[in-house]
Protein backbone atom coordinates (compact mmCIF):
# COMPACT_ATOMS: atom_id res chain seq x y z
CA UNK A 1 0.00 0.00 0.00
CA UNK A 2 1.30 3.40 -0.75
CA UNK A 3 0.72 6.36 1.36
CA UNK A 4 0.57 10.11 0.37
CA UNK A 5 1.13 10.89 4.01
CA UNK A 6 2.83 9.35 7.16
CA UNK A 7 3.80 11.23 9.81
CA UNK A 8 4.36 9.47 13.04
CA UNK A 9 5.15 10.54 16.53
CA UNK A 10 4.68 14.66 15.12
CA UNK A 11 5.45 16.91 18.37
CA UNK A 12 5.32 20.82 18.30
CA UNK A 13 4.75 22.96 21.06
CA UNK A 14 4.44 26.58 20.81
CA UNK A 15 5.46 28.83 23.08
CA UNK A 16 3.59 30.21 26.41
CA UNK A 17 1.34 26.79 25.61
CA UNK A 18 0.97 24.87 28.46
CA UNK A 19 0.07 21.71 26.51
CA UNK A 20 1.71 21.07 23.48
CA UNK A 21 -0.45 21.40 19.95
CA UNK A 22 0.57 18.01 18.48
CA UNK A 23 1.41 15.52 21.45
CA UNK A 24 2.91 12.47 19.70
CA UNK A 25 0.56 12.58 16.40
CA UNK A 26 0.63 9.65 13.92
CA UNK A 27 -1.37 9.76 11.00
CA UNK A 28 -1.35 7.73 7.63
CA UNK A 29 -3.16 8.96 4.49
CA UNK A 30 -3.14 6.27 1.45
CA UNK A 31 -2.81 7.52 -1.97
CA UNK A 32 -6.49 8.65 -3.67
CA UNK A 33 -8.21 8.61 0.16
CA UNK A 34 -10.62 11.49 0.50
CA UNK A 35 -9.82 12.48 4.68
CA UNK A 36 -11.26 14.61 6.65
CA UNK A 37 -9.62 15.52 9.95
CA UNK A 38 -12.56 16.97 12.85
CA UNK A 39 -12.30 17.58 16.03
CA UNK A 40 -12.99 21.27 18.45
CA UNK A 41 -11.21 24.15 18.03
CA UNK A 42 -7.79 24.68 19.41
CA UNK A 43 -7.66 20.41 19.19
CA UNK A 44 -4.49 20.71 16.71
CA UNK A 45 -6.21 20.41 13.61
CA UNK A 46 -4.70 22.83 11.28
CA UNK A 47 -1.20 22.75 12.94
CA UNK A 48 -0.93 18.74 12.07
CA UNK A 49 -2.24 20.16 8.60
CA UNK A 50 0.46 22.54 8.22
CA UNK A 51 3.05 20.04 9.35
CA UNK A 52 2.05 17.75 6.48
CA UNK A 53 2.93 20.62 4.45
CA UNK A 54 6.44 21.87 6.01
CA UNK A 55 4.71 24.95 6.89
CA UNK A 56 5.86 24.63 10.51
CA UNK A 57 8.98 23.30 12.42
CA UNK A 58 8.60 20.02 14.23
CA UNK A 59 9.69 19.83 18.04
CA UNK A 60 9.83 15.91 17.26
CA UNK A 61 8.18 13.74 14.74
CA UNK A 62 8.71 12.60 11.21
CA UNK A 63 6.54 13.29 7.88
CA UNK A 64 6.92 11.85 4.90
CA UNK A 65 4.93 12.90 1.90
CA UNK A 66 4.74 10.74 -1.11
CA UNK A 67 7.98 9.23 -0.31
CA UNK A 68 9.73 12.30 0.27
CA UNK A 69 10.83 13.69 3.41
CA UNK A 70 12.48 16.64 3.04
CA UNK A 71 14.78 18.64 4.82
CA UNK A 72 14.65 22.39 5.22
CA UNK A 73 12.83 25.46 4.58
CA UNK A 74 13.84 24.86 0.53
CA UNK A 75 13.34 21.24 0.54
CA UNK A 76 10.06 21.69 1.74
CA UNK A 77 9.31 24.71 -0.57
CA UNK A 78 10.39 22.74 -3.49
CA UNK A 79 8.22 19.76 -2.95
CA UNK A 80 4.62 21.79 -2.10
CA UNK A 81 5.51 23.69 -5.38
CA UNK A 82 5.71 20.78 -7.26
CA UNK A 83 3.41 18.33 -5.75
CA UNK A 84 1.11 19.78 -2.59
CA UNK A 85 -1.36 22.12 -2.88
CA UNK A 86 -2.88 23.68 -0.25
CA UNK A 87 -6.23 25.56 0.20
CA UNK A 88 -7.67 27.70 3.30
CA UNK A 89 -10.29 29.21 5.30
CA UNK A 90 -9.49 32.86 3.44
CA UNK A 91 -8.37 32.51 0.03
CA UNK A 92 -5.37 34.74 0.04
CA UNK A 93 -5.89 36.20 -3.25
CA UNK A 94 -2.97 38.45 -4.28
CA UNK A 95 -5.10 41.52 -4.64
CA UNK A 96 -3.44 43.54 -7.38
CA UNK A 97 -3.00 40.64 -9.52
CA UNK A 98 -6.07 39.21 -11.74
CA UNK A 99 -7.61 35.35 -11.11
CA UNK A 100 -5.53 34.02 -13.59
CA UNK A 101 -2.55 35.98 -12.64
CA UNK A 102 -3.23 34.64 -9.15
CA UNK A 103 -3.33 31.17 -10.52
CA UNK A 104 -0.03 31.25 -12.06
CA UNK A 105 1.65 32.84 -9.11
CA UNK A 106 2.75 29.07 -8.05
CA UNK A 107 3.59 28.19 -11.76
CA UNK A 108 6.55 30.94 -11.36
CA UNK A 109 10.05 28.62 -11.27
CA UNK A 110 7.98 25.80 -12.49
CA UNK A 111 6.31 26.89 -16.00
CA UNK A 112 8.02 29.64 -18.42
CA UNK A 113 5.73 32.24 -18.91
CA UNK A 114 4.32 31.83 -22.15
CA UNK A 115 1.16 30.34 -23.66
CA UNK A 116 1.65 27.37 -22.07
CA UNK A 117 1.59 28.76 -18.91
CA UNK A 118 -1.35 30.48 -20.08
CA UNK A 119 -3.24 27.68 -21.05
CA UNK A 120 -2.71 25.90 -17.70
CA UNK A 121 -3.60 28.72 -15.79
CA UNK A 122 -7.29 29.06 -18.02
CA UNK A 123 -7.77 25.44 -17.51
CA UNK A 124 -7.18 25.07 -14.24
CA UNK A 125 -9.53 28.34 -13.86
CA UNK A 126 -12.54 26.16 -16.27
CA UNK A 127 -11.82 22.51 -13.59
CA UNK A 128 -13.47 25.35 -11.06
CA UNK A 129 -16.06 26.68 -13.34
CA UNK A 130 -13.71 30.30 -13.68
CA UNK A 131 -12.81 30.19 -16.64
CA UNK A 132 -15.03 32.85 -17.94
CA UNK A 133 -13.45 35.39 -15.00
CA UNK A 134 -10.01 35.06 -15.58
CA UNK A 135 -9.49 39.07 -15.84
CA UNK A 136 -11.13 39.69 -13.35
CA UNK A 137 -9.71 41.31 -10.36
CA UNK A 138 -10.12 39.86 -7.03
CA UNK A 139 -12.23 42.60 -5.35
CA UNK A 140 -14.76 42.15 -8.58
CA UNK A 141 -15.86 38.44 -7.24
CA UNK A 142 -17.45 36.93 -4.41
CA UNK A 143 -16.37 35.11 -1.71
CA UNK A 144 -17.61 31.45 -3.29
CA UNK A 145 -15.76 32.60 -6.58
CA UNK A 146 -12.56 33.92 -4.76
CA UNK A 147 -12.34 30.48 -3.12
CA UNK A 148 -12.54 28.51 -5.97
CA UNK A 149 -10.12 30.62 -7.95
CA UNK A 150 -7.68 30.01 -4.90
CA UNK A 151 -8.42 26.31 -5.41
CA UNK A 152 -7.45 26.52 -9.03
CA UNK A 153 -4.05 27.96 -7.74
CA UNK A 154 -3.55 25.15 -5.30
CA UNK A 155 -4.37 22.97 -8.90
CA UNK A 156 -2.00 24.88 -10.88
CA UNK A 157 1.25 22.64 -11.24
CA UNK A 158 -1.70 19.66 -10.84
CA UNK A 159 -0.69 18.23 -7.22
CA UNK A 160 -0.82 14.62 -5.94
CA UNK A 161 -2.16 15.87 -2.49
CA UNK A 162 -4.30 18.86 -1.39
CA UNK A 163 -4.41 20.18 2.01
CA UNK A 164 -7.37 22.05 2.72
CA UNK A 165 -7.50 23.86 6.11
CA UNK A 166 -11.49 24.80 6.83
CA UNK A 167 -12.14 25.29 3.06
CA UNK A 168 -15.77 26.11 3.35
CA UNK A 169 -15.53 28.32 6.77
CA UNK A 170 -16.53 31.20 5.39
CA UNK A 171 -18.95 30.30 2.52
CA UNK A 172 -22.07 29.68 2.69
CA UNK A 173 -23.96 26.60 2.09
CA UNK A 174 -24.88 27.32 -1.89
CA UNK A 175 -20.96 28.11 -2.16
CA UNK A 176 -20.00 25.62 0.55
CA UNK A 177 -21.44 22.52 -1.58
CA UNK A 178 -19.32 23.97 -4.72
CA UNK A 179 -16.65 23.51 -3.21
CA UNK A 180 -16.55 20.06 -1.71
CA UNK A 181 -18.07 18.52 -5.15
CA UNK A 182 -14.72 20.11 -6.38
CA UNK A 183 -13.01 18.49 -3.83
CA UNK A 184 -14.52 15.25 -4.28
CA UNK A 185 -14.20 15.47 -8.62
CA UNK A 186 -10.26 15.84 -8.19
CA UNK A 187 -10.36 13.24 -5.51
CA UNK A 188 -11.89 10.95 -8.12
CA UNK A 189 -9.45 12.01 -10.65
CA UNK A 190 -6.96 10.58 -7.90
CA UNK A 191 -5.89 13.21 -6.54
CA UNK A 192 -5.38 12.70 -2.36
CA UNK A 193 -7.53 15.05 -0.39
CA UNK A 194 -7.09 15.84 2.99
CA UNK A 195 -9.80 18.27 4.78
CA UNK A 196 -9.68 19.93 8.42
CA UNK A 197 -13.52 21.11 9.03
CA UNK A 198 -15.43 21.20 11.78
CA UNK A 199 -18.76 20.86 9.96
CA UNK A 200 -20.08 17.62 9.89
CA UNK A 201 -21.75 17.87 6.10
CA UNK A 202 -18.46 18.45 4.95
CA UNK A 203 -17.04 15.14 7.29
CA UNK A 204 -19.50 13.09 5.74
CA UNK A 205 -18.59 13.76 2.09
CA UNK A 206 -14.96 12.57 2.85
CA UNK A 207 -14.26 8.66 2.75
CA UNK A 208 -13.45 8.64 6.20
CA UNK A 209 -13.01 10.37 9.22
CA UNK A 210 -10.30 10.94 11.98
CA UNK A 211 -10.23 12.79 15.09
CA UNK A 212 -7.94 15.64 16.43
CA UNK A 213 -7.91 15.96 20.76
CA UNK A 214 -5.67 17.46 22.50
CA UNK A 215 -3.01 16.99 19.60
CA UNK A 216 -3.67 13.58 19.70
CA UNK A 217 -5.40 11.32 17.03
CA UNK A 218 -9.10 9.57 18.55
CA UNK A 219 -9.87 6.86 15.91
CA UNK A 220 -13.33 8.44 14.27
CA UNK A 221 -16.69 6.35 14.77
CA UNK B 1 3.35 37.51 -15.32
CA UNK B 2 7.16 38.05 -13.53
CA UNK B 3 8.13 39.29 -10.21
CA UNK B 4 8.90 42.58 -12.03
CA UNK B 5 5.25 42.89 -13.10
CA UNK B 6 4.04 41.72 -9.72
CA UNK B 7 6.52 44.30 -7.86
CA UNK B 8 5.79 47.22 -10.35
CA UNK B 9 1.35 46.25 -10.01
CA UNK B 10 1.63 46.68 -6.03
CA UNK B 11 3.81 49.45 -6.43
CA UNK B 12 1.12 51.39 -8.70
CA UNK B 13 -1.64 49.55 -6.49
CA UNK B 14 -0.79 52.46 -4.24
CA UNK B 15 0.07 55.45 -5.91
CA UNK B 16 -0.04 57.72 -3.23
CA UNK B 17 2.63 56.04 -0.82
CA UNK B 18 4.56 54.86 -3.87
CA UNK B 19 4.72 58.51 -5.22
CA UNK B 20 5.28 59.88 -2.28
CA UNK B 21 7.97 57.81 -1.54
CA UNK B 22 9.09 58.20 -5.16
CA UNK B 23 9.51 62.16 -4.75
CA UNK B 24 11.44 61.26 -1.51
CA UNK B 25 14.02 59.50 -3.79
CA UNK B 26 14.02 62.17 -6.51
CA UNK B 27 14.83 65.05 -3.88
CA UNK B 28 17.58 63.35 -2.89
CA UNK B 29 18.99 62.26 -6.23
CA UNK B 30 18.41 65.65 -7.79
CA UNK B 31 20.03 67.36 -4.18
CA UNK B 32 23.05 65.80 -5.11
CA UNK B 33 23.13 65.81 -8.57
CA UNK B 34 22.44 69.90 -8.67
CA UNK B 35 24.90 70.40 -5.68
CA UNK B 36 27.51 68.92 -5.83
CA UNK B 37 27.53 69.63 -9.60
CA UNK B 38 27.53 73.49 -8.79
CA UNK B 39 30.39 73.38 -6.74
CA UNK B 40 32.46 71.56 -8.73
CA UNK B 41 31.22 74.02 -11.39
CA UNK B 42 32.17 76.78 -9.13
CA UNK B 43 36.14 75.00 -8.58
CA UNK B 44 36.05 74.68 -11.99
CA UNK B 45 35.18 78.39 -13.22
CA UNK B 46 37.46 79.91 -10.19
CA UNK B 47 39.99 77.17 -11.87
CA UNK B 48 39.83 78.12 -15.60
CA UNK B 49 39.38 81.92 -14.69
CA UNK B 50 43.36 81.80 -14.01
CA UNK B 51 43.88 78.08 -16.27
CA UNK B 52 42.49 79.93 -19.18
CA UNK B 53 45.57 82.76 -19.54
CA UNK B 54 47.62 80.36 -18.24
CA UNK B 55 48.55 81.40 -14.90
CA UNK B 56 50.23 78.40 -13.34
CA UNK B 57 51.56 80.23 -9.69
CA UNK B 58 49.55 82.94 -7.97
CA UNK B 59 51.25 84.69 -5.45
CA UNK B 60 49.23 86.24 -2.56
CA UNK B 61 49.15 88.16 0.93
CA UNK B 62 49.93 85.72 3.71
CA UNK B 63 47.11 84.97 5.97
CA UNK B 64 44.50 86.39 3.64
CA UNK B 65 41.11 85.03 4.06
CA UNK B 66 41.10 85.17 -0.04
CA UNK B 67 42.58 86.27 -3.17
CA UNK B 68 39.98 89.39 -2.79
CA UNK B 69 41.36 90.31 0.28
CA UNK B 70 44.90 90.13 -0.46
CA UNK B 71 47.55 92.92 -0.86
CA UNK B 72 50.62 92.92 -2.88
CA UNK B 73 52.97 95.51 -3.63
CA UNK B 74 52.75 96.45 -7.47
CA UNK B 75 56.67 96.02 -7.44
CA UNK B 76 56.65 92.65 -6.23
CA UNK B 77 55.92 91.18 -10.14
CA UNK B 78 58.80 92.20 -10.98
CA UNK B 79 61.06 90.41 -8.46
CA UNK B 80 59.15 87.01 -8.91
CA UNK B 81 59.72 87.39 -12.68
CA UNK B 82 63.41 87.24 -12.13
CA UNK B 83 63.02 83.85 -10.12
CA UNK B 84 64.46 81.30 -12.25
CA UNK B 85 61.60 78.79 -13.62
CA UNK B 86 59.16 82.19 -13.54
CA UNK B 87 58.71 83.68 -17.52
CA UNK B 88 56.52 86.01 -16.89
CA UNK B 89 54.25 88.03 -13.49
CA UNK B 90 51.84 90.19 -13.30
CA UNK B 91 50.07 91.67 -10.82
CA UNK B 92 46.49 91.45 -11.02
CA UNK B 93 43.80 93.75 -8.88
CA UNK B 94 40.81 91.61 -8.46
CA UNK B 95 37.39 93.05 -7.43
CA UNK B 96 33.87 91.96 -7.26
CA UNK B 97 31.65 94.90 -8.39
CA UNK B 98 28.04 95.84 -9.51
CA UNK B 99 28.33 96.30 -13.36
CA UNK B 100 24.75 97.52 -14.45
CA UNK B 101 21.86 96.72 -12.63
CA UNK B 102 21.54 93.35 -10.34
CA UNK B 103 24.63 92.04 -12.27
CA UNK B 104 27.75 90.94 -9.93
CA UNK B 105 31.16 91.07 -12.18
CA UNK B 106 34.65 90.25 -11.53
CA UNK B 107 36.21 93.48 -13.05
CA UNK B 108 40.53 92.63 -12.93
CA UNK B 109 43.11 95.34 -13.29
CA UNK B 110 45.91 94.37 -15.77
CA UNK B 111 48.86 96.72 -17.00
CA UNK B 112 48.97 97.04 -20.27
CA UNK B 113 51.56 94.52 -21.57
CA UNK B 114 50.31 91.85 -19.25
CA UNK B 115 49.96 88.56 -20.61
CA UNK B 116 46.71 88.35 -19.77
CA UNK B 117 45.59 89.80 -22.91
CA UNK B 118 46.87 87.12 -24.64
CA UNK B 119 44.13 84.72 -23.41
CA UNK B 120 41.18 87.50 -24.42
CA UNK B 121 39.99 87.14 -28.08
CA UNK B 122 38.23 90.59 -29.05
CA UNK B 123 35.23 90.43 -30.81
CA UNK B 124 34.61 93.68 -31.19
CA UNK B 125 36.69 97.05 -30.87
CA UNK B 126 40.03 97.43 -28.96
CA UNK B 127 41.41 96.67 -25.62
CA UNK B 128 41.69 99.71 -23.52
CA UNK B 129 44.99 102.14 -23.57
CA UNK B 130 45.68 104.79 -21.10
CA UNK B 131 43.76 108.08 -21.32
CA UNK B 132 40.79 106.63 -23.22
CA UNK B 133 37.25 108.62 -22.85
CA UNK B 134 38.85 111.27 -22.39
CA UNK B 135 36.56 113.50 -24.31
CA UNK B 136 33.49 111.56 -23.07
CA UNK B 137 34.65 112.77 -19.86
CA UNK B 138 35.04 109.01 -18.64
CA UNK B 139 38.49 108.03 -16.73
CA UNK B 140 39.20 105.63 -18.53
CA UNK B 141 38.47 102.54 -21.20
CA UNK B 142 37.19 98.95 -19.83
CA UNK B 143 37.14 95.63 -22.17
CA UNK B 144 33.91 93.49 -21.41
CA UNK B 145 32.99 89.99 -21.58
CA UNK B 146 30.63 89.75 -24.70
CA UNK B 147 28.15 87.27 -22.15
CA UNK B 148 28.28 90.52 -19.85
CA UNK B 149 27.89 92.98 -22.54
CA UNK B 150 24.86 90.95 -24.05
CA UNK B 151 23.13 90.60 -20.28
CA UNK B 152 23.60 94.59 -19.94
CA UNK B 153 22.86 95.28 -23.45
CA UNK B 154 26.05 97.06 -23.77
CA UNK B 155 28.16 98.06 -27.42
CA UNK B 156 31.62 99.35 -27.66
CA UNK B 157 31.55 103.38 -27.46
CA UNK B 158 29.00 103.70 -24.50
CA UNK B 159 29.67 104.63 -21.31
CA UNK B 160 28.91 102.90 -18.24
CA UNK B 161 29.53 103.10 -14.30
CA UNK B 162 31.52 100.78 -12.99
CA UNK B 163 33.20 101.69 -9.26
CA UNK B 164 31.02 105.07 -9.06
CA UNK B 165 32.82 106.52 -12.04
CA UNK B 166 32.11 106.66 -15.84
CA UNK B 167 34.26 103.98 -17.85
CA UNK B 168 33.59 104.09 -21.45
CA UNK B 169 33.77 100.74 -23.30
CA UNK B 170 36.46 100.00 -26.08
CA UNK B 171 35.32 96.29 -26.90
CA UNK B 172 33.94 93.13 -26.24
CA UNK B 173 36.06 90.05 -26.18
CA UNK B 174 35.60 86.16 -25.63
CA UNK B 175 37.35 83.54 -23.54
CA UNK B 176 37.36 80.10 -22.22
CA UNK B 177 36.84 81.11 -18.70
CA UNK B 178 32.88 81.67 -17.99
CA UNK B 179 33.71 84.01 -15.20
CA UNK B 180 35.93 86.36 -17.63
CA UNK B 181 33.37 86.11 -20.03
CA UNK B 182 30.64 87.41 -17.72
CA UNK B 183 33.45 90.07 -16.27
CA UNK B 184 35.64 93.20 -17.43
CA UNK B 185 39.04 94.27 -17.90
CA UNK B 186 40.75 97.68 -17.27
CA UNK B 187 43.93 98.98 -16.97
CA UNK B 188 45.65 98.49 -13.54
CA UNK B 189 46.60 102.05 -12.90
CA UNK B 190 42.79 103.31 -13.66
CA UNK B 191 41.56 100.50 -11.72
CA UNK B 192 43.94 101.34 -8.74
CA UNK B 193 43.06 105.01 -8.96
CA UNK B 194 39.21 104.68 -8.45
CA UNK B 195 39.53 101.81 -5.71
CA UNK B 196 41.88 103.88 -4.08
CA UNK B 197 44.70 101.34 -3.75
CA UNK B 198 47.60 102.63 -5.48
CA UNK B 199 50.69 100.80 -5.94
CA UNK B 200 48.42 97.93 -4.68
CA UNK B 201 47.28 94.43 -6.89
CA UNK B 202 45.46 91.31 -4.96
CA UNK B 203 48.10 88.70 -6.14
CA UNK B 204 50.73 88.03 -8.38
CA UNK B 205 49.96 85.85 -11.41
CA UNK B 206 53.06 84.07 -12.92
CA UNK B 207 53.67 81.86 -15.62
CA UNK B 208 56.35 79.55 -15.28
CA UNK B 209 58.72 78.42 -18.23
CA UNK B 210 57.48 75.66 -20.46
CA UNK B 211 58.33 72.11 -20.46
CA UNK B 212 58.39 71.91 -16.83
CA UNK B 213 57.89 68.70 -15.11
CA UNK B 214 55.87 68.48 -12.01
CA UNK B 215 58.32 68.10 -9.92
CA UNK B 216 60.43 70.97 -11.48
CA UNK B 217 57.39 73.18 -10.84
CA UNK B 218 57.34 72.15 -7.31
CA UNK B 219 60.68 72.79 -7.07
CA UNK B 220 59.91 76.88 -8.74
CA UNK B 221 57.01 77.12 -6.27
CA UNK B 222 59.13 75.76 -2.91
CA UNK B 223 61.96 78.44 -4.66
CA UNK B 224 58.88 81.03 -4.56
CA UNK B 225 57.82 80.87 -0.97
CA UNK B 226 61.38 80.50 0.51
CA UNK B 227 62.62 84.26 -1.96
CA UNK B 228 58.91 85.76 -0.51
CA UNK B 229 58.22 84.74 3.18
CA UNK B 230 55.27 87.12 3.38
CA UNK B 231 53.36 85.60 0.44
CA UNK B 232 51.30 82.26 0.14
CA UNK B 233 52.60 80.93 -2.97
CA UNK B 234 49.85 78.51 -4.43
CA UNK B 235 49.98 76.34 -7.65
CA UNK B 236 46.49 77.54 -9.48
CA UNK B 237 44.88 74.35 -8.53
CA UNK B 238 45.77 74.50 -5.00
CA UNK B 239 44.48 77.86 -4.65
CA UNK B 240 40.68 77.10 -6.23
CA UNK B 241 40.98 74.06 -3.91
CA UNK B 242 42.04 76.08 -0.61
CA UNK B 243 39.52 78.58 -1.27
CA UNK B 244 37.79 79.49 1.72
CA UNK B 245 34.59 79.76 -0.20
CA UNK B 246 34.87 76.66 -2.20
CA UNK B 247 35.63 74.46 0.60
CA UNK B 248 32.52 76.28 2.76
CA UNK B 249 30.44 75.28 -0.85
CA UNK B 250 31.50 71.61 -0.85
CA UNK B 251 31.46 70.94 3.00
CA UNK B 252 27.38 72.53 2.49
CA UNK B 253 26.77 70.38 -0.36
CA UNK B 254 28.02 67.01 1.04
CA UNK B 255 25.90 67.36 4.50
CA UNK B 256 23.05 68.71 2.16
CA UNK B 257 22.63 65.67 0.43
CA UNK B 258 23.73 63.47 2.87
CA UNK B 259 20.70 64.59 4.87
CA UNK B 260 18.64 64.52 1.84
CA UNK B 261 19.97 60.66 0.58
CA UNK B 262 19.35 59.49 4.57
CA UNK B 263 15.60 60.42 4.57
CA UNK B 264 15.31 59.07 1.42
CA UNK B 265 16.89 55.68 2.75
CA UNK B 266 14.44 55.64 5.83
CA UNK B 267 11.42 56.79 3.58
CA UNK B 268 11.75 53.83 0.92
CA UNK B 269 12.84 51.74 4.25
CA UNK B 270 8.96 52.82 5.72
CA UNK B 271 7.45 52.57 3.16
CA UNK B 272 8.73 48.86 2.20
CA UNK B 273 8.10 47.92 5.96
CA UNK B 274 4.87 49.25 5.67
CA UNK B 275 4.20 47.31 2.38
CA UNK B 276 5.99 44.15 4.15
CA UNK B 277 3.84 44.50 7.19
CA UNK B 278 0.34 45.15 5.06
CA UNK B 279 0.97 42.07 2.70
CA UNK B 280 1.91 39.41 5.82
CA UNK B 281 -0.68 36.94 4.14
CA UNK B 282 0.39 37.99 0.54
CA UNK B 283 4.14 36.94 1.85
CA UNK B 284 2.86 33.96 3.57
CA UNK B 285 0.96 32.37 0.64
CA UNK B 286 3.92 33.17 -1.55
CA UNK B 287 5.83 30.73 0.55
CA UNK B 288 2.75 28.25 0.64
CA UNK B 289 2.67 27.71 -3.08
CA UNK B 290 6.19 26.83 -2.59
CA UNK B 291 8.30 30.15 -3.58
CA UNK B 292 11.94 29.62 -2.09
CA UNK B 293 12.57 32.41 0.16
CA UNK B 294 15.14 33.89 -1.96
CA UNK B 295 12.69 34.60 -4.63
CA UNK B 296 10.36 35.87 -1.89
CA UNK B 297 13.06 38.61 -1.04
CA UNK B 298 13.84 39.26 -4.73
CA UNK B 299 10.05 40.11 -5.75
CA UNK B 300 10.17 42.57 -2.46
CA UNK B 301 13.11 43.72 -3.09
CA UNK B 302 12.01 44.37 -6.83
CA UNK B 303 9.40 46.84 -5.26
CA UNK B 304 12.49 49.06 -3.77
CA UNK B 305 14.37 49.12 -6.82
CA UNK B 306 11.38 50.04 -9.37
CA UNK B 307 11.10 52.61 -6.87
CA UNK B 308 14.80 53.72 -6.50
CA UNK B 309 15.16 53.04 -10.13
CA UNK B 310 12.48 55.58 -11.51
CA UNK B 311 13.55 57.62 -8.72
CA UNK B 312 17.35 57.73 -9.62
CA UNK B 313 16.56 58.76 -13.33
CA UNK B 314 14.13 61.40 -12.72
CA UNK B 315 16.37 62.49 -10.06
CA UNK B 316 19.54 63.28 -12.11
CA UNK B 317 17.27 64.96 -14.62
CA UNK B 318 16.25 67.32 -12.44
CA UNK B 319 19.30 67.73 -10.40
CA UNK B 320 20.12 68.71 -14.20
CA UNK B 321 17.61 70.72 -14.45
CA UNK B 322 18.32 72.67 -11.23
CA UNK B 323 21.71 73.18 -11.56
CA UNK B 324 21.18 75.10 -14.96
CA UNK B 325 18.61 76.90 -13.90
CA UNK B 326 20.13 78.03 -10.63
CA UNK B 327 23.46 79.20 -12.44
CA UNK B 328 21.64 80.63 -15.28
CA UNK B 329 19.51 82.99 -12.00
CA UNK B 330 20.67 86.28 -12.75
CA UNK B 331 22.06 86.87 -9.72
CA UNK B 332 24.88 83.88 -9.93
CA UNK B 333 25.13 84.14 -14.17
CA UNK B 334 28.56 84.09 -14.70
CA UNK B 335 29.76 82.74 -11.92
CA UNK B 336 29.12 79.19 -11.91
CA UNK B 337 28.69 76.40 -14.69
CA UNK B 338 27.53 73.27 -13.04
CA UNK B 339 29.93 70.56 -14.12
CA UNK B 340 28.01 67.17 -14.05
CA UNK B 341 30.01 64.53 -15.88
CA UNK B 342 29.55 60.43 -15.97
CA UNK B 343 31.40 60.04 -12.41
CA UNK B 344 28.40 62.45 -10.91
CA UNK B 345 25.95 60.64 -13.12
CA UNK B 346 27.13 57.20 -11.88
CA UNK B 347 27.36 58.49 -8.55
CA UNK B 348 23.82 59.08 -8.71
CA UNK B 349 22.88 56.14 -9.41
CA UNK B 350 25.09 54.25 -7.56
CA UNK B 351 23.47 56.52 -4.66
CA UNK B 352 20.08 55.17 -5.50
CA UNK B 353 20.97 52.04 -5.59
CA UNK B 354 22.54 52.06 -2.44
CA UNK B 355 19.08 53.38 -0.71
CA UNK B 356 17.00 50.94 -2.60
CA UNK B 357 19.07 48.16 -1.32
CA UNK B 358 19.37 49.70 2.37
CA UNK B 359 15.34 50.81 2.36
CA UNK B 360 13.77 47.21 0.49
CA UNK B 361 16.58 44.33 1.89
CA UNK B 362 15.82 44.51 5.61
CA UNK B 363 12.38 44.49 5.69
CA UNK B 364 12.15 42.36 2.65
CA UNK B 365 14.75 39.86 4.75
CA UNK B 366 12.48 40.16 7.53
CA UNK B 367 9.25 39.28 6.27
CA UNK B 368 10.88 36.09 4.57
CA UNK B 369 11.39 34.61 7.77
CA UNK B 370 8.12 34.93 8.86
CA UNK B 371 6.29 31.73 10.27
CA UNK B 372 3.54 31.69 7.56
CA UNK B 373 1.29 29.09 8.62
CA UNK B 374 0.47 31.41 11.82
CA UNK B 375 -0.77 33.51 9.08
CA UNK B 376 -2.62 31.67 6.73
CA UNK B 377 -4.33 29.62 9.85
CA UNK B 378 -6.44 32.96 9.89
CA UNK B 379 -8.36 33.91 12.87
N1 LIG C 1 1.57 30.21 15.64
C1 LIG C 1 1.07 29.88 16.82
N2 LIG C 1 1.54 30.48 17.94
C2 LIG C 1 1.06 30.16 19.15
N3 LIG C 1 0.10 29.25 19.35
C3 LIG C 1 -0.43 28.64 18.28
C4 LIG C 1 0.03 28.92 16.96
N4 LIG C 1 -0.64 28.16 16.09
C5 LIG C 1 -1.50 27.41 16.84
N5 LIG C 1 -1.36 27.70 18.15
C6 LIG C 1 -2.09 27.05 19.26
O1 LIG C 1 -2.00 25.66 19.08
C7 LIG C 1 -3.21 25.05 19.40
C8 LIG C 1 -3.71 24.29 18.21
O2 LIG C 1 -4.04 25.20 17.19
P1 LIG C 1 -4.69 24.78 15.80
O3 LIG C 1 -3.91 23.68 15.23
O4 LIG C 1 -4.86 25.97 14.99
O5 LIG C 1 -6.13 24.27 16.27
P2 LIG C 1 -7.40 23.87 15.40
O6 LIG C 1 -7.05 24.06 13.99
O7 LIG C 1 -7.67 22.48 15.78
O8 LIG C 1 -8.47 24.80 15.85
C9 LIG C 1 -4.15 26.15 19.84
O9 LIG C 1 -4.12 26.24 21.26
C10 LIG C 1 -3.57 27.37 19.21
O10 LIG C 1 -3.87 28.51 19.99
MG1 LIG D 1 -7.78 25.52 12.58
Amino acid sequence: MSFAVRAVGLVKRFPGLEHPALDHLSLDVRVGEMLAITGPSGSGKSTALYAMAGLISLDGGTVAVLGDTPRGRAGWAALRAARIGLVFQEDWLLPTLTARQNVEMPMIGVEPSGPRRDARAHAALEEVGMGAMGDRMPAGLSGGERQRVAIARALANHPALILADEPTGELDTGNSNKVMALLTALNRQGTTVVIVTHDPQVAGACGRTVRVVDGKLEEGP
Amino acid sequence: MTLTGIAARNLVHRPWRSGLTLMGVVLAIAAYVALVGLVRGIETTLLENFSSRNADVILTEAGAADILSSVVPVEVAREVAAVEGVAMADPELGRMTTIGEGTTSFVNGWAIDAYGWEALTLTEGRFPVPDDGAEQAAVGGVALGHRLAERIAVAPGDVITIFSAPFIVTGLYTTDSVLTRNGAVMLLGDMQAQTYRDGQATSIVARLDDGLDSAARDRVIDRLGTTFPNLTVDATEEMVAQYVNVRIARILSWVVSTVAILSAALAVLNTMAMAVNERRGEIAIMGAVGWPRGRIIRCLMLEGAWLTGAGSALGIVAGVAVAWGVARAPTVEGFVEPVIGPSLIAGGVALGLGIGLIGAFVPAARAATQDPAAILRGK
